[in-house]
C-alpha cells in the first residue's frame, strides 16, 4: 500500500464528514428539541442558518420554477465552545443528515483526525435518537482556497493568482495565451467506483472572499453497494472516503504546490 | 473564516444526474418574464414549533406562507401579523409560541381586544388549540385499581371506566400489584385518553366484595 499522503499545511479552510439518512419531517422536529438538550454540553453554541429554497429546474433549456411552493427553512447549526469565541467544530443536523464541520483558524488548517471522533461518538447517539436504523450514504468534503492570505506563494507581485502553478487542471490549458484571469468557473464528477457507487465532485471557483480568490471544492460521497451501511459500515466508509480523498487532493495540485504544502 | 459550505441537499448515486447549484447570477431568457410574485411567497418548511425550551410543541395544521418584501428583505408571516427580517428566520418558531402564548392568555383572562380577537379567529386555523391546551394543562388527582398489567396495563378508575393504557404510560404503574389501589396525578388527552401517569402512590388493597364508598376520604 502506498504510504499515505500528509499535508502539513494545505489550503483547506473547511473539512466536512457528514452521513446520510432521510428522517420524517415531523420525527424529526419533535425530537430535535432532546437532540438539542442531549448535544448542549458539548455543542452548547447555537448558531442557526436560514435557507431560502427557490427550484429551478431546466426542461429544454428552459429554465423553469417546479411547481412546488419555494421554501424556507432553518438549518440547525452549534457549535463547540472556543477561547476566541470563534466557529471551529461545529454540528449540522437535517431531516436527512448529521454532518460535522472543521474550520480553519489563521494557519492552522486542523486534521482530519479532529473530526472523526466526533462521528464516532456522535453517530451511535444520532441514530439511537431519531430512530434511525441504517445510513443511506456518506459524504467527506474538503474546501480549499486560493488567495494571497492561504497561498501567497500562488501570487504574484501584481496581485494576480498565478493558478495553472497550483492546479494541475489549469496546467496545461490548450491554445495560446499569456496567463490566466477570473472569472474561473468549472465542475466536473468523477466517477471513482461504479460498483460502489463512490463519486468526487470538483468544482473550482471564484470566491469574492479576497481578491483573485479561487475557491476549490472536492466532494467525495459515496452509497452503500447492496444494502445500507449500519453504523461500523458508515464509519469504516468515512474513513475509506478519505483515503481516496488525501489521494485526490494529491492529483488536483501540482508538483510545486504540494511542496509548498509540505506533500513532497 | 467561515466558508460555511455543504450542499443543501442530500446526494444521489444517479449517475449524470443535473446536480443543483447554487444560484450567484441568474439570466432569465425566455418568452415570458416569470412574475416577481413567484420569488415572493415562500413555504415555512417545519410544522412543528417548540416552546418552553422544547419541553412542550406547537403543531401547525397547515404550513405557513412567508411573504417577503424584497426592497426591505424583511417578510411577514400570512395571517398572524408577526414581520421580522429575513436573515432573521431563525427566530420564527419563538416569535410563533409568542403570538400563541399571548392570545391564549389573552383569551383565559377574557382580555382580548378586536384586533386579537381577529388574530385568534384566523390562526386557529392553522393550529390545533385543543392540543395546544391538552398539552399545557396541569396533571390532575386519580385514584384507580390496576386490574392487569400482563399483556397490557389495564385500570379501573375512581369512576369506574375502564382503561387500557399505552405501554409507555402503564409503566408507571410498575410498582403497582394487580388488584391494587393507587392515586395518582394523570393527564387526559383528546377523548380523556391517559397521556400520562405520575407521583404513583400505593394504597391498600381492597377485598373483592369492596367498592369505591370503602376509598378513604381525600383531605
Amino acid at each position: 500500500m502506498a504510504e499515505k499522503a500528509k499535508c502539513n499545511t494545505p489550503p483547506i479552510v473547511e473539512r466536512i464528514i457528514g452521513v446520510y439518512h432521510k428522517i420524517p419531517q415531523e420525527e424529526f422536529e419533535k425530537r430535535l428539541p432532546s437532540w438539542v438538550e442531549k448535544i448542549s454540553r458539548a455543542y452548547p453554541v447555537p448558531d442557526h442558518i436560514a435557507e431560502w429554497l427557490i427550484d429551478i429546474e431546466e426542461r429544454n433549456g428552459v429554465p423553469l420554477i417546479k411547481s412546488l411552493a419555494p421554501k424556507a427553512r432553518i438549518i440547525h447549526v452549534f457549535w463547540q465552545k472556543h477561547p476566541e469565541h470563534k466557529y471551529v467544530h461545529g454540528m449540522r443536523v437535517r431531516p436527512d443528515r448529521l454532518v460535522f464541520h472543521l474550520e480553519r483558524e489563521k494557519d492552522n488548517p486542523h486534521r482530519f483526525e479532529e473530526l472523526m471522533p466526533e462521528m464516532k461518538k456522535w453517530l451511535p447517539l444520532w441514530m439511537e435518537h431519531f430512530a434511525v436504523h441504517e445510513i443511506d450514504g456518506i459524504t467527506v468534503e474538503y474546501y480549499n482556497i486560493l488567495d494571497g492570505n492561504i497561498t501567497p506563494q500562488f501570487v504574484s507581485s501584481n496581485g494576480a493568482l498565478k493558478i495553472s502553478d497550483a492546479l494541475t487542471i489549469f496546467a496545461n490549458i490548450p491554445g495560446q495565451h499569456k496567463g490566466l484571469t477570473n472569472p474561473y468557473d468549472c465542475k466536473v464528477r468523477l466517477v471513482i467506483d461504479d460498483q460502489a457507487p463512490t463519486f468526487l465532485d470538483v468544482r473550482v471557483r471564484g470566491d469574492d472572499r479576497s481578491a483573485n480568490a479561487v475557491k476549490v471544492e472536492l466532494k467525495l460521497t459515496t452509497f452503500p453497494k447492496e444494502r445500507k451501511f449500519n453504523q461500523s459500515e458508515a464509519l469504516v466508509a468515512l474513513r475509506q472516503a478519505h483515503e481516496v480523498m488525501l489521494k485526490q487532493f494529491a492529483c488536483f495540485f501540482t508538483e510545486t504546490a504540494r511542496k509548498s504544502f509540505g506533500l513532497l | 473564516m467561515i466558508s460555511f459550505a455543504e450542499t443543501s441537499r442530500a446526494p444521489s448515486f444517479e449517475f449524470n444526474r443535473p446536480v443543483p447549484q447554487m444560484v450567484v447570477e441568474g439570466e432569465y431568457r425566455g418568452k415570458h418574464t416569470p412574475s416577481q410574485e413567484c420569488f415572493q411567497e415562500f413555504v415555512f418548511d417545519q410544522k412543528i414549533i417548540p416552546f418552553e425550551g422544547g419541553n412542550r410543541s406547537l403543531r401547525l395544521l397547515k404550513q405557513l406562507t412567508l411573504q417577503l418584501d424584497p426592497a426591505t428583505l424583511r417578510f411577514k408571516v400570512k395571517d398572524w401579523g408577526i414581520e421580522l427580517d429575513c436573515f432573521n428566520l431563525q427566530q420564527l418558531p419563538r416569535e410563533l409560541a409568542r403570538k400563541c402564548l399571548f392570545l391564549l392568555s389573552a383569551a383565559e383572562n377574557e382580555r382580548l381586544t378586536e384586533a386579537d380577537q381577529a388574530d385568534l379567529l384566523r390562526i386557529s386555523d392553522y393550529v390545533d388549540y385543543q392540543e395546544f391546551s391538552i398539552d399545557r394543562s396541569l396533571p390532575h388527582y386519580a385514584e384507580g385499581i390496576l386490574r392487569n398489567n400482563a399483556t397490557q396495563v389495564m385500570v379501573e378508575w375512581a369512576n369506574g371506566k375502564k382503561e387500557t393504557l399505552d405501554w409507555n404510560v402503564g409503566r408507571s404503574l410498575t410498582e403497582v400489584n394487580v388488584g391494587e389501589r393507587f392515586s395518582a396525578f394523570v393527564k387526559l388527552g383528546k377523548k380523556n385518553k391517559t397521556l400520562l401517569v405520575e407521583r404513583v402512590s400505593l394504597s391498600q388493597s381492597p377485598a373483592e366484595t369492596d367498592g369505591w364508598a370503602t376509598w378513604p376520604k381525600k383531605h
